[in-house]
């Protein structure tokens, strides 16, 4: 008898317990965020997609050498014979293992994973595998004199590829040109 | 049949059955409402219990319409049967089930003389109308052919016939104090006064939970045990969805899963409902003065005040739910018949006893 009291009251005092620890969840403010309108912070030193400091980076590919899969792709040229510019820098993220080599070999610390604001990105979530290929530069944004210069880079070496290959072709063809009259006078040397 | 039906029943059959037909409608468009409300509060509560946002998306404020975007796509699904299965049985049984939560809306007095039809034997007649609802669900879980809901079904069997021991014992309680079995006669007891009683009065008894110890007592007992009649957690053993595959609707899907969901939520509100009619004061605002609801804007107030009850009711249930573990079957069968039974049979005496050495006056009896 004296058990099922107990039972009985136990029952009650515990549901009244267990009721009071869900009221106070209910009135803790939410920890969860609307995700795509809104960003989750990120601490520090989160992993995610690189951003790059270009004002001072100073060109060295310690980052690229060191990477374990060499999932980066730099080149830097320079522009008007003065400084030096990063014509490509990118990422290929189907194959980064977010390593965090290239962050700490960085002798000017210029490359984070993490924005230090903590809005790093992080998604990389896609149905193209092709598009994971980032190109760091224009994720990052650059300033307005260094896009400019990153265009001309880019359109100079359009040019000079475009007549490189045209060069090529016209010696190709040439070359063709050279070895069906090579041919011919063959031809006409066996018919006589 | 008297209030509504009853004043047309004189313009001829036509216009009877046309009044039948608008008060099914008027049911029947509640019904349909109901849970779409009833679904979103649920998922915003656990929600907030467990500090997440829950919906938020669709239709602006709050998600308030993601249950009805749920609902359109279950209405599209694909509505499988499976081969084993008895088809007619498979068929019937969520109307069924659904019948006996629908039912008993027509007895319910939403404001005061407010009603589809004011029976004499308004409780019997939710108590009995409700035990339909465990045919369905029995159906289903035979007709399906699964393991599972079969033991769905009869856990659902075997929980709701043992509960109904303890809900109708304590619902007995206070009718002794009130004498009569009309819903509606039970909310005027609680707001009984002076004969000469202006807008607001001081009433004889109160609300009845608050009416004597033994009806405190009732009040706690039926809602513990409406908890089980209506599946709740901690007693949704018949939908056990982690082991039993949601019990006895697992073979189900498309619209008739959605008939088995409308019926729990209508299920919850009619049992909130009748408690906060019978414990609560129904359209009463405060335990012991009441005023007067005779004139329509009054009614409507009153009506607001009955369905905010009820709401608050279903919103203890959703807590108790996002507190409490699931009980397991031995558990449940311990507390409905060593614990609820027993102690709805002693208050039961109690109230007697209270009610015959008292001085209370019980109306109909003495
Ligand atoms: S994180 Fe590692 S794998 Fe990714 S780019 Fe840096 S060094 Fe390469
Ligand atoms: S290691 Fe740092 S400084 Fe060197 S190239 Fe990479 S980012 Fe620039």
């Amino acid at each position: 008898m004296f058990t099922y009291m107990r039972n009985v009251v136990d029952s009650l005092r515990t549901t009244v317990k267990g009721m009071q620890v869900t009221w106070k969840n209910l009135r803790r403010p939410e920890t969860t965020v609307e995700y795509p309108e809104q960003l989750v912070p990120l601490p520090e030193g989160y992993r995610g997609i690189h951003t790059l400091d270009t004002d001072i980076c100073i060109y060295c590919f310690q980052c690229a050498k060191i990477c374990p899969v060499d999932c980066i792709e730099m080149r830097a040229e320079r522009v008007e014979k003065k400084f030096l510019s990063w014509e490509v820098f990118n990422i290929d993220y189907n194959k980064c293992l977010f390593c965090d080599l290239c962050i700490e070999v960085c002798p000017k610390d210029c490359i984070h994973m993490d924005k230090r604001d903590g809005s790093a990105k992080f998604a990389l979530i896609t149905d193209d595998r092709s598009t994971l290929n980032l190109d760091i530069l224009e994720y990052k944004g650059l300033s307005e004199a260094d896009k400019v210069a990153v265009v001309k880079v880019r359109e100079e070496n359009a040019k000079k590829a475009a007549e490189k290959a045209k060069a090529a072709a016209e010696k190709k063809a040439a070359a063709d040109k050279d070895e069906s009259e090579d041919k011919k006078d063959k031809a006409d040397d066996s018919g006589k | 049949m008297e209030r509504l039906v009853g004043a047309l029943e004189g313009l001829g059959e036509s216009a009877f059955a046309l009044s039948l037909l608008m008060c099914a409608g008027v049911v029947l468009g509640f019904v349909g409402i109901w849970p779409l409300f009833a679904v979103w509060l649920e998922r915003k509560a656990s929600a907030d219990f467990q500090s997440r946002l829950g919906p938020m998306y669709v239709g602006g404020f709050h998600g308030w319409l993601q249950t009805l975007a749920d609902g359109i796509k279950l209405a599209f699904k694909e509505d499988l049967i499976p081969a084993q299965a008895n088809r007619v049985l498979f068929w019937i049984a969520p109307a069924v089930a659904f019948c006996g939560a629908f039912a008993t809306m027509v007895v319910i007095p939403i404001a005061q003389g407010v009603e589809i039809v004011n029976l004499d034997i308004g409780i019997f007649f939710i108590l009995a109308i409700s035990s339909v609802g465990t045919i369905g669900v029995v159906m289903a879980g035979w007709a399906s052919n699964n393991k599972w809901s079969l033991y769905g079904a009869v856990r659902e069997a075997a929980q709701l016939v043992s509960y109904e021991i303890p809900i109708a014992l304590s619902l007995m309680i206070p009718i002794i104090a009130v004498g009569n079995l009309r819903l509606g006669h039970i909310v005027g007891f609680q707001c009984a006064g002076p004969e000469d009683a202006g807008f607001v009065y001081l009433s004889h008894h109160g609300w009845l939970l608050f009416y004597s110890p033994w009806t405190l007592a009732a009040g706690l007992i039926y809602f513990v045990a409406s908890l089980a009649e209506c599946k709740r957690a901690p007693f949704d053993l018949p939908e056990a969805e982690s082991e039993l595959v949601s019990g006895f609707h697992t073979e189900y899907s498309g619209l008739r899963f959605s008939f088995f969901f409308l019926e729990e939520y209508v299920f919850m509100f009619v049992v909130s409902i009748v408690g906060a009619l019978v414990f609560l004061g129904g359209w009463q605002p405060l335990p012991f003065v009441s005023f007067q609801f005779d004139n329509p804007l009054m009614k409507l107030i009153g009506a607001g005040i009955l369905l905010g009850k009820a709401v608050f009711l279903v919103w203890v249930q959703i807590w108790l739910r996002w507190t409490l573990p699931r009980l397991r079957v031995d558990q449940v069968m311990t507390m409905g018949y060593k614990y609820l039974t027993p102690l709805a049979m002693l208050t039961l005496m109690g109230m007697a006893l209270y009610q015959y050495w008292g001085c209370r006056y019980i109306p109909g009896i003495l």
